[in-house]
């Protein structure tokens, strides 16, 4: 049913989205940039660029495509521009997470040495 | 007849015709959604199924759960395949997030333990320290009885080298426990003057105290006292009992006990 009532209705839609990306400027991601290079200063100080390399780089790069997308001013690459943003800011933040994990599952693993060396320093039984 | 037959064929072209016609209907407003959304959908059920992802990761996968309803959404209203993928890569993205954000949870959870496990070790380390030292519990702290033979020379308050021996292992077990403090008494048993047997039994519990000193045991740690033969643990009727009764007490406090207190309260 609901299938039905869209294919009526989707030739009316895509008119009126054709007019409307005829007609006015499609306004640049403006926003999604923003939080996307805000995602990749925020992994970064978290040391994502060591312990996450190659999603840095991803994000990294999806990041400049869509700046230059928008720099090109074209309407028609708004969209990809945007996709590219929140692509880039999905990326920038697992590598965020990969990072913080890295490290928390590094003082664990240290913790468990510390601990195994006090207990054989004590001659106790490992444990 | 033939007006049957044609009429029958005229409402099999109907039925026929009219099969088609739903067949392109069907194909034309359901067309096959983009495989990405099953991936994701798939990406995202399994995450849920794990206890370790519930427990550490449960909030960043409820937004995975909200950008894959997102891009279902997407996909039901507009039928835009491009866009319901872009979002569905996104959910699948956000499902890898929550999965990596409940590994971090769970490490940190780990690392609360292992700091617990080490009070843990600690306090079996003292415990087989003490046993080591064959110091017995009393009340108020483990009590280690070193012999005034094995201690000293007869008549001397000077701790023989085979002493220090045993008493380094106190001063080591000291010095590792910075919370504990320690009692020193001197006892000597009946033969000679009571006087005399004071006075050595007080310069006897000082020299085990400076020697402890000397092996870096703070000496606000450290409180000595004598008994002379006031305290005898055994007859001094015979050289087995006069030999027991020639004695140095050191009570290891428990954590918290000041040694200061304890020479005041007992005579």
């Amino acid at each position: 049913m609901f299938e039905k009532r869209n294919s009526a209705l989707c030739p009316l839609v895509l008119c009126v989205l054709f007019v409307a990306t005829a007609c006015s400027s499609v306004s640049p991601p403006t926003t999604q940039i923003a939080t996307a290079e805000a995602a990749i200063r925020q992994a970064e100080s978290v040391g994502a660029v060591e312990a996450a390399a190659l999603s840095m780089r991803v994000a990294r790069e999806k990041l400049d495509e869509a700046k230059a997308l928008v720099d090109s001013g074209e309407n028609d690459h708004m969209s990809r521009a945007k996709r590219l943003a929140e692509d880039a800011t999905v990326e920038a933040q697992l590598a965020e997470q990969t990072a913080r994990t890295a490290a928390v599952t590094k003082a664990r693993d240290e913790a468990q040495g510390t601990i195994d060396a006090m207990r054989e320093e004590a001659g106790l039984d490992a444990n | 007849m033939t007006s049957r037959i044609n009429s029958l064929l005229v409402i099999a072209t109907r039925i026929s015709t009219a099969v088609i016609f739903a067949g392109t209907l069907a194909a034309c407003s359901t067309p096959a959604p983009p495989p990405q959304l099953e991936r994701a959908r798939q990406a995202y059920e399994s995450a849920a199924a794990e206890p370790d992802i519930e427990k550490y990761g449960s909030v960043p996968l409820y937004e995975a759960k909200q950008e894959l309803d997102r891009a279902n959404k997407v996909w039901a209203s507009s039928e835009d395949a491009d866009q319901a993928t872009h979002i569905a890569n996104l959910a699948e993205k956000r499902v890898e997030i929550a999965r990596t954000i409940a590994a971090g949870g769970k490490a940190r959870a780990e690392v609360k333990k292992l700091v617990g496990s080490g009070d843990q070790v600690m306090l079996e380390a003292r415990e087989k320290e003490l046993a080591e030292l064959k110091a017995k519990r009393t009340e108020g702290g483990m009590v280690l009885t070193l012999g005034g033979d094995v201690l000293f020379k007869t008549g001397s308050s000077t701790v023989t080298s085979g002493a220090q021996v045993e008493l380094g292992r106190v001063a080591a077990f000291l010095n590792g426990n910075p919370d504990r403090e320690v009692v020193v008494s001197g006892h000597t048993d009946n033969t000679g003057g009571a006087e005399l047997n004071q006075t050595l039994s007080e310069k006897r519990a000082a020299s085990v105290g400076s020697y402890l000193s000397s092996q870096g045991v703070a000496a606000s740690r450290i409180a000595t006292r004598g008994f002379g033969a006031s305290l005898p643990t055994a007859p001094n009727d015979n050289v087995a009992g006069r030999q027991q009764n020639r004695r140095v007490d050191i009570v290891i406090l428990d954590a918290g006990e000041k040694a200061s207190e304890h020479v005041l309260a007992k005579p």
